[in-house]
């Protein structure tokens, strides 16, 4: 049912754990139906230095988490901004149709992530995501 | 023992049941039409495995093994509900939810090592609820997600047992380091 891709990473994801002193937390998704994402990020100069995740959720869920920080790792805020759950869908060689909201998920949660950030340093920008 | 369209009925001396078919007359006027043959060959072979079973008692044997893996995950998995009574159970039967992780991931990760479980999560089925038995059962939904069920056969050893709690013990652990739950927030 997964693809090759979705199941390493699902087995073997990559960026897991939180950053104590993280400067953007977003945390997206319900635990009563099952997914709930939180992604920290690390930010220097416009670009996101450090990233990690934690995810309660089904294997799609994980691999999906893990895939969108491997995206966004480096990335300016900008650039980060513009990775969609159709990208990170895609870098996974396609997920089932009832698991396409696991990709929302995360695109969901890097979004929050950044938003969380600029509340933090007080900067506008807020209206335009999300 | 549950095959589909057939099965054994006992008539105490004296009971004159109405049939539910008429017809031909067929199975003393009690199920007229033509006899379901394979399945009552089939009900034959199922009756006498049943027979054999309950002389190798096989039943006590499977509830030890399956009171061993309930006490060893219990003992050795914090965290752990086990869902349903702990002895008035079936003899091959054991379920749990753990805590903070989702069903799915597990089922998929004991598959990996040769482990063969199911989920309630809704994760594992199209749907978006899960499993309405533990949910009637007062288990919360995010809780309910991260069921398990194991069931034993009569070739399973304690070795299997040991293999299972092994390997799930870690599994949970590892599914639970990557979870946001469990853990102080930052």
């Amino acid at each position: 049912m997964y693809t090759e891709k979705v199941m390493e990473l699902f087995m073997n994801p990559r960026n897991v754990g939180r950053i104590e002193d993280a400067d953007g937390i977003g945390k997206v998704g319900n635990p009563v139906c099952g997914d709930v994402m939180k992604i920290y990020i690390k930010v220097k100069d416009g670009r996101i230095e450090d990233i990690k995740f934690e995810t309660f959720g089904c294997a799609a869920a994980i691999a999906t988490s893990s895939m969108v920080t491997e995206m966004v790792k480096g990335k300016t805020l900008e650039e980060a901004l513009k990775v969609t759950n159709k990208d990170v869908a895609e870098a996974l060689g396609g997920l089932p149709p009832h698991k396409l909201h696991c990709s929302l998920l995360a695109e969901e949660g890097i979004k929050a992530a950044i938003e969380d950030y600029y509340r933090r340093r007080g900067k506008d920008g807020n209206g335009s995501l999300g | 023992m549950d095959q589909k369209g057939v099965g054994a009925l006992y008539i105490r001396k004296g009971l004159k049941p109405t049939p539910l078919i008429h017809g031909g007359g067929q199975e003393r006027g009690l199920r007229s039409g033509t006899e379901n043959v394979a399945g009552i060959v089939g009900l034959g072979a199922a009756a006498s495995l049943a027979k054999r079973r309950i002389e190798n008692k096989d039943e006590e044997r499977v509830k030890k093994l399956r009171d061993k893996l309930i006490d060893g995950i219990l003992d050795r998995i914090p965290e752990t509900i086990l869902t349903g009574h702990r002895y008035n159970r079936l003899p091959f039967h054991a379920s749990f939810c753990f805590k903070y992780i989702e069903g799915e991931s597990l089922i998929l990760r004991l598959d990996a090592v040769g482990i063969g479980a199911s989920t309630g999560s809704a994760c594992s089925s199209a749907k978006l609820e899960p499993s309405h038995v533990l949910l009637a059962m007062g288990i919360p939904h995010e809780v309910a997600h991260g069921s398990l069920r194991l069931t034993l056969g009569k070739d399973n050893t304690e070795e299997d047992i040991d293999y299972v709690i092994e390997n799930l013990e870690k599994m949970v652990s590892e599914l639970r380091r990557i979870s946001p739950y469990g853990k102080k927030d930052v």
